[in-house]
């Protein structure tokens, strides 16, 4: 499709690494002879991103979103497959592609430390040769937008934690990039903080029409911007689709909130699903989601129910079902 | 080529503005880098107490070797030995990633990200040794020697960092690596000796193969006038060849670059 910038398929990124045996002799036996093997970070993904997309990849630790991160700004290259990013391989890490594109990772940075910040703005300008009216436009507009006016002659090292994340923002987007890759933006940022990092993310994509590839531990990141998330673990994709999709391909049963007005048999309810909790007058049944109907029908029928509710799996805990595998099998 | 000395500048601002705040260990690194060449001087004295000259060197041609020397390795201290240095915390830190990125010379970024405005401080003791030396030598030199010189000290500086650069690139496969700063004290301390007084093949091969010989005897003997001036040529071209081999190596070690796990 003409509006696809970011084409995958068949990525795949394999490392090599040595295997040590324990111990000091397995020390010393590593430095004439190793045992290699082969880490699949990556495994044989296929991904399309359009123009403007705002992208959630999620997935525990080790299970490959950083290194397609890597892959695609091409800092890593990869094992084999096809990558296509605005229609440059990025591994060839041309300048004309790396003005194009930022990276940003919520556990490193690139401002200098014992400086303000504004000094690490204008080394990038120059980097990426920005014109000076641009530059004081683009900066104008972000300084705005996060908040930070009166951070920009203040030391690095003396900003706080979510301070420091908005200058990491602005010095990535002072050369208005076209893809975004934002690798755990708001890690260790409180919850405020993490709230005004997604609004101006949301809002930034929105205004620029930017496409953002985001990975996060925190499902609020992913619940509160991505319309599309792509499941991956052990390397490879188990789901790339609209959030509320998740919830229809994995979650197999739904829960029964049920309030009665009487003591009733619990081993009578028992025969009509799973018993979550049972403390009376109020029960908590898992039954199956092509059931639901007939249960929740045979409930009202055969007890004194006061009150009914049907309750969809909290996403959170549905993905992690998922990666602890019981919804796979 | 505009744009890359544009960074440099840029970065040497940076850098300048940084080390404002660290003014008083500077004074310390002066103070100190000063008694050591004093120390050294007088080691000399007391040598040629004993002898008028060493293979061909009397004392202050010696001296003058020393000032020289000195102004060397101040400038490469002052350009990019603390770069250097530090190249290995950014492959352990993984923040190499995000100068990856960036459309520019990665190479001149890692090597200029950290310069040491104030280590020029130490190239006065370079000047007041070589114009002592020049002073007891009495001797008056040429245009044509002092352009010696100078195309000479440029290339002595651009081999040490091709040396020490080339070593600090080897943190790319073992990012624990610090040697680049063991490789410029093993460097750096025969520097101040004119390596004929190790006698053939050594000579040879401290010029040739570990080329120190380029990094300040070549340059003082082209001065004085003691080997041919076109033997610059052959200052120039290795000096060429040794920057190259570490700019290819640099490249190299880049496309294989695995990054630091997140």
């Amino acid at each position: 499709m003409s509006d696809t910038i970011i084409d995958v398929k068949n990525l795949r990124k394999y490392f090599k690494v040595h295997q040590k045996e324990p111990g000091l002799s397995g020390s010393i036996k590593s430095l004439f002879s190793r045992k290699y093997y082969d880490v699949k970070a990556v495994d044989d993904i296929s991904i399309e991103i359009k123009e403007g997309e705002l992208v959630g990849f999620i997935g525990p630790n080790g299970a490959g979103k950083t290194t397609t991160l890597k892959t695609l700004s091409g800092l890593l290259h990869p094992t084999s497959g096809h990558i296509s990013v605005l229609g440059y391989k990025p591994w060839e890490r041309k300048p004309e592609f790396q003005r194009k594109f930022s990276l940003v990772m919520g556990q490193k940075n690139q401002l200098w430390w014992d400086l303000p910040a504004q000094e690490t703005f204008i080394l990038n300008k120059e980097i990426y040769e920005i014109p000076t009216d641009q530059y004081n436009q683009t900066l104008n507009e972000l300084v705005e937008l996060l908040e930070v006016q009166d951070l920009l002659k203040v030391q690095v090292r003396k900003l706080s934690l979510g301070q420091r994340m908005k200058m990491e923002l602005i010095a990535a987007l002072i050369h208005s990039p076209k893809v975004l890759f934002l690798d755990e933006p708001t890690i260790g940022l409180d919850v405020v903080m993490q709230k005004k990092i997604r609004e101006f993310l949301k809002e930034y994509n929105l205004s620029h029409n930017a496409t953002i590839i985001l990975t996060s531990h925190y499902m609020e990141d992913v619940k509160e911007l991505c319309e599309r998330v792509i499941v991956i673990d052990h390397g490879k994709i188990l789901f790339d689709g609209k959030l509320d999709e998740i919830i229809k391909k994995f979650a197999t049963h739904k829960t029964l909130e049920i309030v009665f007005e009487e003591d009733i048999d619990p081993e009578k309810l028992k025969e009509l699903g799973k018993i979550k909790q049972f403390e009376p007058p109020k029960a908590i049944l898992e039954v199956k989601r092509s059931k639901v109907s007939e249960v929740a029908a045979d409930l009202l029928k055969q007890f004194p129910v006061e009150d009914l509710n049907i309750i969809e799996p909290d996403i959170e805990d549905i993905i992690r079902e998922v990666f602890a595998g019981r919804l796979l099998s | 080529m505009v744009r890359n000395l544009k960074l440099i500048f840029i970065l040497f601002k940076h850098s300048s503005k940084r080390y404002l705040e660290n003014r008083w260990s500077t004074f310390g690194n002066f103070v100190s880098a000063s008694l050591e060449i004093a120390i050294f001087i007088f080691f000399i004295s007391f040598i040629f107490s004993f002898t008028k000259s060493l293979n061909g060197w009397d004392k202050n041609h010696v001296l003058l070797l020393v000032g020289i020397s000195q102004l060397v390795t101040a400038l490469y201290n002052f350009l990019f030995r603390r770069s250097v240095n530090r190249f290995p915390d950014l492959v352990r830190a993984g923040e190499l990633d995000l100068l990856l990125t960036k459309p520019m010379n990665t190479q001149l970024y890692a090597s200029f990200r950290s310069t040491k405005p104030f280590e020029l401080l130490n190239t006065i003791t370079g000047l007041a040794i070589t114009a002592y030396a020049l002073h007891q030598i009495g001797n008056s030199f040429g245009i044509l020697n002092w352009l010696l010189l100078l195309v000479g000290i440029t290339c002595g500086v651009l081999v040490l960092y091709s040396i020490c650069f080339s070593f600090t690139i080897l943190s790319f496969w073992s990012p624990k690596l610090s040697s680049a700063s063991s490789i410029l004290e093993i460097l750096t301390t025969p520097l101040t000796l004119p390596t004929d007084i190790y006698g053939q093949p050594m000579s040879f091969i401290v010029t040739f193969v570990i080329p120190i010989g380029l990094v300040v005897t070549v340059p003082v003997k082209l001065f004085l006038g003691s080997i041919s001036a076109y033997f610059i040529l052959i200052e120039v071209l290795l000096t060429l060849i040794f920057f190259y081999g570490c700019t290819r190596f640099w490249n190299y070690a880049v496309k294989g670059y695995t990054s630091a796990s997140s």
